[in-house]
């Protein structure tokens, strides 16, 4: 007898359980759909990617709101070593330079040496402007890991900014050999090839990072490529 | 003796040298999708750079591939948890209370993501190659009943171990999960520890190919109940995805998890459509049934990983923390509710897909 009481309110308490973990999840999904229409008049795309918001800050200027993703980010991920080292330099980019230090600082004690701490280190370096600390540490990277592809990508972004296309182009070409898919690396090859006088090449670059990642720099690039392949067409 | 075996010669009966397994679908979709022969195809072109455009491509649509297979795998194990007749009596907690005290757990993840975040995401990421794993052994044993084959506990034992062979090299060698999240520091620099770790690590890495290869080929010599080659391949593609590819770089995780839900959902999928078409007065044709089941696990998946992070957001958490949390308590609900919806042996609905039909 005094089971079946116990059992009965066990039974009420589970679908009250139930009633409220689902007008909890409903509330969510409503709010969920409603912030994104109402903030970016559209419904939420598909994007996984946990710092395509910071990404996207950055890309529009909006360096707090950047550093705010990267610090979330970091905060919830500190252990995962590449994440961390994205964290670090996107601190960087987005100003926090010393809050950028610390997180490369954590990363360096988890694998002291580690070829990928000195490319952050080296992208962190270049962001800063500060291109040939930023090259020796690229250089570093890729001596103790010729497969380093970010080496490879923030090397070349070192030789255009020196204005070394030649450079710079055989360094975009390695790191695209070894990931075809990074949109920026297509989007500074596209950029040699327009300032070696090729511009069907780059026509060709920045189409495909405008599809890998059609942020409006790469996308302004494509156009004015075409309009210089064009202009170019005999 | 029956009367066929009284009539037909010794050669006709005898069964193939290498059992290919009894085929849910056809032979090409079952060793393509739920044997994980198409993921090696695919992941072999990838690697070998021969092919860019086609990276180019899946990155381009990557995340499209995630919601039309990940994502709606996730949701699969819920929608088949709440569509399982006798779930809401039978497993009471599973259905009623753990949807809310995985909300409970997230909000407090959220606003603590130190004390307690960080350890939820180490915590999926400890578990995901554990449940990759027992999902293939999953799978093998489902084709080695559909083969007829009775196995002993020993041997379904040693089955058990050369599956999990990759979770332990997992366990041992995956940063900020695993061993690195649940031993200290400092006892894991010490170079005696670290040598043992690393040994371990590599016999794990080595036993992940050479167990099923070494179960295969015994139970070929031994002549009794054989592992089908399906198991077989089922067990090395896993072995593939978590031990010969780099787990944590982010493409190729999520091509592995594409993979294994395209794994998932057509088991899930058979079962489920098996079981309508079983029921009294059905009239509907089985694609229609697999077609809806297909479009709610589709529609729960959006919501889950595409909506849901955005309600954090505007209760002023980043987006990064919202979706990374939201993506671990998920996998988490999924780890738990999946262990119950396919206890070998005492579903019945399991049993009803197990057996074949020939």
């Amino acid at each position: 007898m005094s089971t079946t009481p116990s059992a009965v309110r066990a039974e009420r308490l589970y679908r009250l359980a139930f009633k409220l973990g689902l007008l909890i999840a409903v509330a969510c999904f409503v709010a969920g759909l409603a912030h994104v229409a109402v903030s970016e008049h559209r419904l939420p795309g598909l994007e996984m990617d946990p710092l395509i918001r910071a990404r996207n800050a950055l890309a529009n200027g909006e360096k707090a709101a950047a550093a705010r993703e990267y610090r979330g980010l970091a905060a919830v991920n500190s252990r995962d070593f590449d994440l961390l080292l994205q964290a670090a330099e996107g601190l960087v980019r987005a100003g926090d330079a010393a809050g950028g230090a610390a997180l490369i600082a954590r990363a360096w004690s988890m694998n002291p040496g580690h070829p990928r701490v000195q490319t952050t280190l080296g992208w962190a370096f270049y962001w800063t402007k500060k291109y040939d600390d930023a090259a020796a540490r690229f250089e570093m990277a890729l001596r103790a890991n010729p497969r380093e592809v970010r080496a490879h990508a923030g090397l070349a972004e070192v030789r255009l900014e020196q204005q070394r296309y030649a450079e710079a182009e055989a360094s975009l070409l390695r790191a695209l050999e070894l990931d075809p898919t990074i949109g920026s690396a297509h989007n500074s090859l596209g950029v040699a090839y327009a300032f070696t006088g090729r511009p069907q090449r780059a026509v060709e670059e920045f189409g495909i990072a405008a599809r890998l990642s059609p942020t409006p720099e790469i996308l302004a690039n494509l156009d004015r490529a075409r309009g210089e392949a064009a202009r170019s067409q005999p | 003796m029956t009367a066929i075996g009284a009539t037909a010669p010794a050669a006709v009966l005898r069964r193939p040298a290498v059992d290919p397994g009894e085929p849910f679908v056809g032979f090409t979709f079952d060793y393509l999708v739920i044997g994980g022969g198409f993921s090696l195809l695919v992941l072999a072109l990838l690697g070998s750079g021969t092919m860019p455009s086609a990276s180019v491509f899946l990155r381009e649509h990557l995340w499209t591939f995630v919601l039309l297979s990940n994502s709606a795998h996730f949701a699969g194990s819920t929608v088949r948890l709440y569509t399982r007749p006798g779930s809401f009596r039978d497993l009471p907690f599973l259905t009623m209370g753990l949807p809310l005290v995985s909300l409970v757990v997230l909000a407090l993840g959220l606003v603590f993501p130190g004390a307690l975040g960080q350890n939820l995401l180490s915590l999926y990421l400890t578990w995901s190659p554990y449940h990759y794993s027992a999902q293939a052994y999953g799978i093998a044993v489902l084709y080695c009943y559909r083969s007829g084959a009775s196995w002993d506990e020993t041997e379904k034992r040693w089955l058990r171990l050369a599956c999990f062979a990759p979770f332990f090299y997992s366990f041992l060698t995956i940063p900020g999960a695993g061993m690195s999240w649940l031993m200290p520091a400092a006892v894991l620099a010490d170079p005696a520890a670290a040598a043992v770790r690393g040994f371990a690590a590599t016999a794990a890495q080595v036993a992940s190919f050479a167990a099923p290869l070494a179960l295969f080929v015994r139970h070929q010599a031994s002549g009794r109940a054989r592992l089908p080659l399906i198991s077989l391949l089922a067990m090395l593609a896993n072995a593939a995805w978590l031990v010969m590819l780099s787990y944590q770089v982010a493409m190729v995780l999520a091509v592995i998890t594409i993979f294994h839900g395209l794994q998932y959902l057509a088991i899930l999928t058979i079962v489920h459509v098996k079981e309508q078409m079983k029921r009294p007065g059905n009239g509907a044709p089985a694609w229609r049934h697999a077609a809806g089941f297909y479009a709610r696990c589709l529609g729960l998946g959006y919501l889950l990983f595409q909506v849901w992070p955005h309600a954090f957001v505007l209760a002023g958490f980043s987006y990064a923390e919202s979706l990374l949390l939201v993506v671990s308590v998920i996998n988490i609900h999924h780890f738990i509710v999946d262990a119950f919806i396919w206890r070998l042996r005492r579903d019945p609905s399991y049993a009803a897909a197990a057996a074949s039909e020939t």
